[in-house]
């Protein structure tokens, strides 16, 4: 037995010698995170949206983005050209990002390869606050490579969100242009939804999934952010919005007993990269058929829509807001043209795309 | 006269008998250490050869180097720093996970005497991915900092296998008995991880799922001490007790009669492959398949007896997580595909065309 024991054990041993040898190697990277006085303006630091404080001792020239919210808003504010690498989730949209989706690809929107990134010799990775999570990225990635946590994606954080990206990537001044744009449309929308008391407002349910089950659906909380925030911006009342959990499965004998005034279809089926909206349509013909829903009142008033996520859960989600006002409250925002303002967000802020919206595109249906 | 030439040709004949026993015994003996020699060469060759693979591009002369320059000097480059700091952990990870999750498979199988028998038997990934789902979820825990989550993930991964322990102390149940006890504390905790997921923030839920499937992406060096430190303390314990399982294996009854503890013997090894398990666990996840079928695959080979299967299955266990982390970090890059499915796709041929080839029984 000893024959096997002892060299099992010093095996063992030289591992572990050899592991606290070398624990400390990567403290070790010297690869000068100052800077400091070199470049007027810096540091600069912010408090990103997972929580972390990140200083920055010099202009972000090197970009890496894991997420296609993240590259449309770096683009909105200006800085396509630093982005140098980004996951796979951009070769999805090579309408909508005619230059990022041929960018070498460091892996997918929930796990990147370290490896690439350093190769790419990246300034920094911004990726969503909580996908991938640190273990990818900050607990494998150097000091010298910052990784910045935001979503892009929750309408009640983009505004914030974007003024930091504008500060930490020194475009402040393309940032305003933006904010401006954004502020004049969101004012309006919320200044007149503050007029309507509670009773007014129309009830709404959100339809989550489009699977097989007829009897229980699957929607969208208060906690859920997104298309439930801008429901309540729009001035709708989501009928799940206290639910505890942040997507909630409801039965359908609730929605029939709430009897709401609107459905809407959040739906993945649209956006730029579609011109036939058949797939939007169908599940606009699914929700119709559910079960039931032929006696709801939404239906029976035609308050049926679907909405693509890309102008809900991105820097253009106030063009998904302007279409809940619109459906919700169509007399007060007749003026509102939400086609126009998403014309508007593509032709100021998506860079050199040349885009006409009235024949590029499925973001609701019906249209 | 003839009565004492008699007796001496009866001595010299029970000699050359047991001059042939010895020989016969002796190359038996090493046959089976010229194996586990083979074994840790193949271990060596495995992680040098993973070393120098990987999405940075860096040729095989350049890693070498990198790797013999960072012996002596600071990390200085990307290159230098995704050698250390991103292969070289990884790859030590994968060593001692797959050594780890072997050998408590092969002592596992031993004293539960059941093919199916895994370091999970005793649900120990259950309970430890319920111990990792309250820190991520709720935030409770215990430890501290980084290794909050490790520490509590280990506590929770004890607790079935202590459950499971408790029966064999108060009871005396069949090794059939214990496995199902196993499998009732896998549902329990499995039940209470949903339990408290349910209504969890989903991106908590999707940490929470990640960290339960086996994973070697989270390796550091931070973690390379503590995870060779359980194994350096259980595996030795272990290696002592092969002989009493070889033992054991001749049922219960004969055991006692030859002089072995069998109740002390079992809730030992129960309890050091507890810890190892729980202590490879609370680093990467459940990998499955590694520690159930190396086992096999030595045994086919070499035979059951534990003295050489077990370090034998380590380094078999330490080969096929080198291979299969190298594999799924590769042939789908920049993706990564879960190792899990890498082991069970790379292990699978192997141990069937071992179990085809096998013609008696082997188990």
């Amino acid at each position: 037995m000893k024959a096997t024991v002892i060299p099992a054990v010093i095996i063992i041993l030289v591992l572990i010698l050899t592991a606290s040898h070398f624990g400390e190697v990567g403290k070790h990277l010297d690869l000068g995170v100052s800077g400091a006085g070199t470049y007027p303006g810096y540091p600069k630091s912010i408090v990103d949206s997972a929580g972390n404080n990140i200083t920055i001792y010099k202009p972000l020239e090197r970009i890496i983005v894991t997420n296609s919210n993240a590259a449309e808003a770096i683009r909105v504010v200006g800085a396509q050209n630093r982005v140098i690498g980004a996951t796979d989730s951009l070769k999805w949209y090579p309408t909508f990002f005619p230059k990022m989706h041929k960018l070498p690809v460091v892996g997918k929107w929930s796990a990147v390869e370290p490896e690439l990134v350093l190769q790419l010799d990246a300034d920094c990775v911004f990726t969503y606050t909580s996908d991938p999570s640190p273990a990818y990225l900050e607990d494998k990635l150097p000091p010298t490579i910052k990784v910045i946590r935001f979503d892009f994606f929750k309408p009640e954080a983009t505004r914030e969100e974007m003024l930091k990206l504008g500060y930490i990537l020194g475009e402040e001044a393309n940032t305003s242009k933006y904010i401006k744009w954004h502020d004049k449309y969101v004012d309006e929308i919320h200044a007149k939804v503050a007029t309507k008391t509670e009773v007014e407002k129309p009830i709404v349910f959100l339809n989550n999934d489009f699977d097989d089950s007829k009897t229980e659906r699957k929607t969208y909380a208060r906690e859920s952010g997104g298309i439930s925030i801008l429901c309540e911006e729009a001035g709708g009342r989501n009928i799940a919005a206290d639910c505890v959990n942040a997507y909630p499965i409801i039965g359908m004998g609730y929605i029939y007993e709430t009897d709401p005034d609107f459905v809407i279809g959040y739906s993945y089926r649209g956006g730029y990269e579609r011109d036939k909206d058949t797939g939007m349509a169908n599940e606009y013909e699914y929700i119709l058929n559910l079960p039931g829903f032929d006696k709801i009142k939404a239906v029976e008033d035609k308050c049926v829509y679907t909405i693509s996520s890309t102008i809900v859960s991105s820097p253009s989600y106030l063009c998904g807001l302007a279409n809940l006002a619109k459906w919700f409250y169509p007399d007060d925002f007749k003026d509102l043209d939400p086609q126009a303002i998403h014309q508007e967000y593509v032709d100021k802020f998506c860079g050199d795309i040349d885009l006409n919206l009235s024949k590029h595109g499925v973001f609701v249906y019906p249209r | 006269m003839s009565a004492s030439s008699e007796t001496i040709s009866k001595q010299e004949k029970a000699k050359t008998e047991r001059a042939r026993i010895t020989a016969h015994y002796n190359k038996f003996i090493k046959k089976k250490t010229i194996f586990i020699f083979f074994l840790f060469i193949l271990v060596i060759i495995a992680a040098g050869i993973a070393a120098t693979i990987g999405a940075y591009q860096i040729t095989f002369t350049e890693v070498y180097s990198i790797l013999f320059h960072g012996l002596f000097y600071n990390v200085e480059s990307y290159e230098q720093y995704a050698v250390w700091d991103l292969r070289l952990p990884r790859i030590l990870l994968a060593i001692f996970a797959g050594a780890g999750l072997a050998v408590a498979g092969t002592m596992m199988q031993g004293i539960l005497k059941n093919p199916l028998a895994e370091p999970y038997t005793m649900g120990i990934a259950s309970g430890a991915a319920f111990g990792a789902a309250l820190v991520i979820v709720l935030g409770a825990g215990i430890g501290a900092g980084r290794y909050l989550l490790i520490g509590n993930a280990f506590v929770f991964g004890l607790i079935p296998a202590f459950v499971v322990l408790a029966f064999v102390l108060y009871r005396k149940p069949t090794p059939g008995v214990l496995v199902l006890a196993g499998i009732s504390m896998l549902y329990i905790f499995s039940a209470l991880t949903m339990l408290i997921e349910f209504p969890a923030n989903p991106d908590a839920v999707k940490v929470a799922t990640f960290w339960a499937i086996g994973s070697l992406e989270r390796a550091s060096w931070q973690d390379i001490f503590p995870i060779a430190l359980v194994l350096a303390c259980c595996i030795p314990l272990l290696m002592w007790k092969t002989w009493d399982v070889n033992i054991l294996n001749s049922g219960d009854e004969t055991a006692e009669s030859i002089g072995v503890n069998v109740k002390r013997t079992k809730i030992f090894i129960m309890m050091v492959s507890a810890v190892l398990t729980a202590g490879v666990v609370c680093f990467v996840g459940a990998i499955g398949f590694v520690g159930l079928v190396s086992p096999h695959i030595c045994r086919m080979i070499i035979g059951a007896d534990n003295r050489f299967l077990l370090p034998a299955s380590a380094m078999f266990g330490a080969v096929l997580l080198i291979v299969a982390d190298t594999v799924a970090r590769t042939i789908a890059a920049p993706l990564v595909i879960p190792i899990g499915i890498v082991t069970a796709i790379i292990g699978t041929p192997l141990f069937l065309y071992l179990v085809l080839k096998k013609k008696g029984e082997y188990w």
